[in-house]
């Protein structure tokens, strides 16, 4: 029996689904037109984002002297800082924090960076319940599924599936359209925000010189949850840093622009400690490397410079056709192709830099100018140095290999093509091939092989095809 | 202070260094869109505009009986109304805004709102603006406990009264003043606001009116 990873099986059932590929299509191009729309507005964009590039490398360049100044400056406002080395420790930081102060429901606005951490399941364990209030990461929480989009979370659900989860789980029973589900999610999280004792967020940006960092949402909810409860707590990738507050403003021209085609998110929270008798009597940050500063020392440090404005996912062939669900963790599409393995190690997503046409699209779009489509080619390289391919692969590329480099072999080889797929074929076309050449035919039909090649072709007639 | 994280990426940054890093302040006068010198009503049409697109309503007023008349069109009866930064508001007005409010509203005062049940009942909420950005067309805000942060989020309906003159031009203008007032007074939290609380997250169909208020109005006061 063959052994093939789940992530290929997911692939070509996710490709299979039509209604998902459709309503990834409309979506996504909507959200690409936007954002060219807007950018229109940055006059010359390519040096907007070299400017942007630039600002990112900036701080990657002097991480640790950002990072002591930022938590230098932060502590001084009140802030009290935790550094977490891995998902487990900051887990075990935010749910200690929870325990101190006898808390039990934490509302939690949309951050990526708790996903890839699995903090809601780990709370969840401990008896403390997590409610998310971006809408659309409710709608997932409730249905238990994963993000299928950094940005649009629930992408892949149509009006009608959000109307079923909300009658299943909150007892819905109004119209089944966007503007009554939104009403009652609404007046769900309101009460939420009402009695939680402790908010989670996640951290778009942090300014290391006035030590305060940003929650960037359009429905509110970042302000909530880092303004209403008596605790908050922001938890960030350590390399989610800028310099200086001019850095920052370009930044968030940029993210509105390319996450969401807007000039910029409807609410931008600056966040900076506690202050007297208005607002979280305690703030809280958690600064997490899990991996990150072993990407810093690899040859994949510019994917730091991530602002995770989603703008390769929506650009993205591939991603297009399957959607983020089955990317073996909470990132997806080209920066999760390169993000996973690093984050995950090769073992565990050495196949999914592979779900890339290499055409490039994610690298012209990107605002902060990372090599994705070199970095994901980089990354399958690593894996068949690594040998990790399967066996099939480690005797197929050497003989594959051998057969190219010798005129006669080749030939021979196309011969011996056509007369074994001669029995298989009618009328000039193979629609059944068994094993892994299966894989083709299952999609599509394979043409039988001419009978002469182009290149003996030419020799017998002595020139090329003429125009007629 | 000892700290793992920051001693090793230390070390890989002395190992392997970023090389030819551009520093970005040099270039960062060119990350600007709207051009510092705009006149005055240049930078209250450019803000108008711009706030109209992203959902707000602009109202543009010349005093303190129109902004009367305006309150009263717009704050129908038995609304329940905060004002958050009266104080300031009272300064620039030269007039207590409570006494502008239409008589048939009910007008919570600022004590009261550290009772949820009052605060998460609130209609509107009418707040004074700290800054305001004309590329972007949002408001600046910056509470403290005598402007709390959380009646502009917990209302229906906000109402922001600015002047012309707090409207800067560009994000980094933005960036240079907040700097500023940051060293000033550190004990306020800022709040970037660009229009009403909006989500797209169900088949990208825009609902106005999520979290926070479903309806922004902006009054510039132009006399
Ligand atoms: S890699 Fe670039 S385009 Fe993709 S999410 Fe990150 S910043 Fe955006």
């Amino acid at each position: 029996m063959l052994k093939t990873d789940k992530f290929y099986h997911s692939t070509v059932s996710s490709c299979d689904d039509d209604s998902l590929s459709l309503k990834l299509f409309s979506a996504l191009d909507r959200q690409c037109q936007k954002r060219e729309d807007i950018c229109q507005e940055l006059g010359d964009i390519e040096h907007f984002r070299e400017l942007a590039k630039a600002i990112r490398n900036n701080a990657l360049s002097k991480l640790d002297s950002c990072l002591s100044q930022f938590t230098a400056k932060a502590q001084e406002n009140g802030v009290n800082i935790h550094w977490a080395q891995t998902s487990q420790q900051a887990c075990k930081i935010t749910a200690k924090i929870a325990q101190d102060n006898n808390v039990t429901e934490i509302v939690k606005s949309k951050s990526m960076i708790t996903e890839e951490i699995g903090l809601n399941q780990f709370l969840k364990d401990q008896a403390i319940e997590v409610i998310e209030t971006d809408l659309g990461e409710f709608i997932i929480q409730l249905a238990d599924h994963k993000p299928s989009h950094i940005v649009l979370p629930a992408i892949h659900l149509s009006t009608d599936d959000v109307t079923k989860i909300f009658q299943d789980k909150i007892g819905y029973d109004g119209p089944p359209d966007p503007e009554s589900l939104t009403k009652a999610a609404r007046k769900y999280l309101r009460d939420k925000f009402k009695s939680a004792k402790m908010g989670i967020s996640g951290v778009n940006f942090a300014v290391a010189e006035q030590g305060l960092w940003t929650i960037c949402t359009n429905e509110g909810n970042g302000r909530y949850v880092s303004n209403k409860p008596d605790i908050y707590l922001g938890i960030m990738g350590m390399e989610r840093i800028v310099e200086d507050i001019d850095h920052l403003s370009v930044l968030l021209k940029m993210l509105g622009r390319f996450a969401t085609g807007q000039r910029i998110t409807q609410y931008t929270n600056l966040t900076h400690g506690p202050c007297a008798k208005d607002g979280p009597s305690q703030v809280h940050l958690i600064i997490l490397d899990n991996g990150r500063s072993d990407i810093l020392a690899s040859k994949y440090r510019d994917i730091l410079r991530c602002i995770r404005c989603g703008a390769c996912l929506n650009v993205c062939p591939v991603f297009r056709n399957i959607g983020g669900h089955i990317f073996p963790g909470c990132y997806s599409g080209p920066m999760g192709s390169v993000l996973l393995p690093l984050l995950l190690g090769m073992e565990k997503a050495k196949n999914v830099p592979k779900a890339c046409t290499l055409c490039g699209k994610c690298t012209e779009v990107c605002p902060v100018k990372i090599p994705l489509d070199e970095m994901i080619l980089e990354l399958r390289n690593d894996a068949s140095q690594a040998k990790m391919g399967g066996i099939i692969e480690k005797l197929s590329m050497p003989i594959g290999a051998k057969v190219m480099q010798s005129p006669f072999l080749f030939s021979t080889a196309q011969k011996l093509m056509r007369l074994g797929l001669k029995p298989l074929s009618k009328s000039g076309w193979v629609k059944w091939l068994p094993s892994i050449p299966g894989r083709w035919t299952k999609v599509k039909d394979l043409p039988l092989p001419a009978k002469h090649s182009y290149q003996s072709e030419i020799k017998r007639k002595g020139s090329g095809p003429k125009d007629e | 202070m000892n700290n793992p994280i920051i001693d090793k990426i230390a070390n890989t940054l002395k190992i392997k260094p970023f090389d030819n890093c551009q520093n970005p302040q040099l270039s960062i006068a060119r990350g600007r869109l709207i051009p510092k010198d705009l006149t005055g009503p240049q930078k209250t049409e450019l803000f108008s505009q711009r706030a109209i697109s992203s959902g707000s309503k602009v109202h543009h007023l010349k005093d303190n009986q129109a902004l009367k008349e305006k309150l009263a069109e717009i704050i129908t009866a038995d609304k329940r109304i905060a004002i958050a930064g009266g104080q300031r508001l009272k300064a620039r007005l030269s007039d207590d805004p409570a006494a502008l409010l239409p008589e048939t509203c009910q007008y919570i005062p600022a004590k009261k709102l550290d009772d949820d049940s009052e605060l998460f009942n609130l209609n509107i909420a009418i707040t004074d603006a700290h800054l305001a950005i004309a590329e972007t067309g949002s408001i600046v805000l910056a509470s403290d406990e005598n402007y709390p942060r959380l009646t502009s989020l917990t209302a229906q309906s906000h109402i922001v009264i600015l002047w012309p003159d707090q409207i800067v031009a560009d994000m980094l203008d933005f960036s240079s003043a907040l700097k500023e007032q940051i060293e000033t007074n550190p004990n306020h939290s800022y709040t970037i606001i660009s229009g009403p609380s909006k989500t797209a997250d169900i088949e990208m169909k825009l609902v106005i009116g999520v979290h926070g208020p479903g309806q922004l109005d902006i009054i510039i006061m132009e006399s």
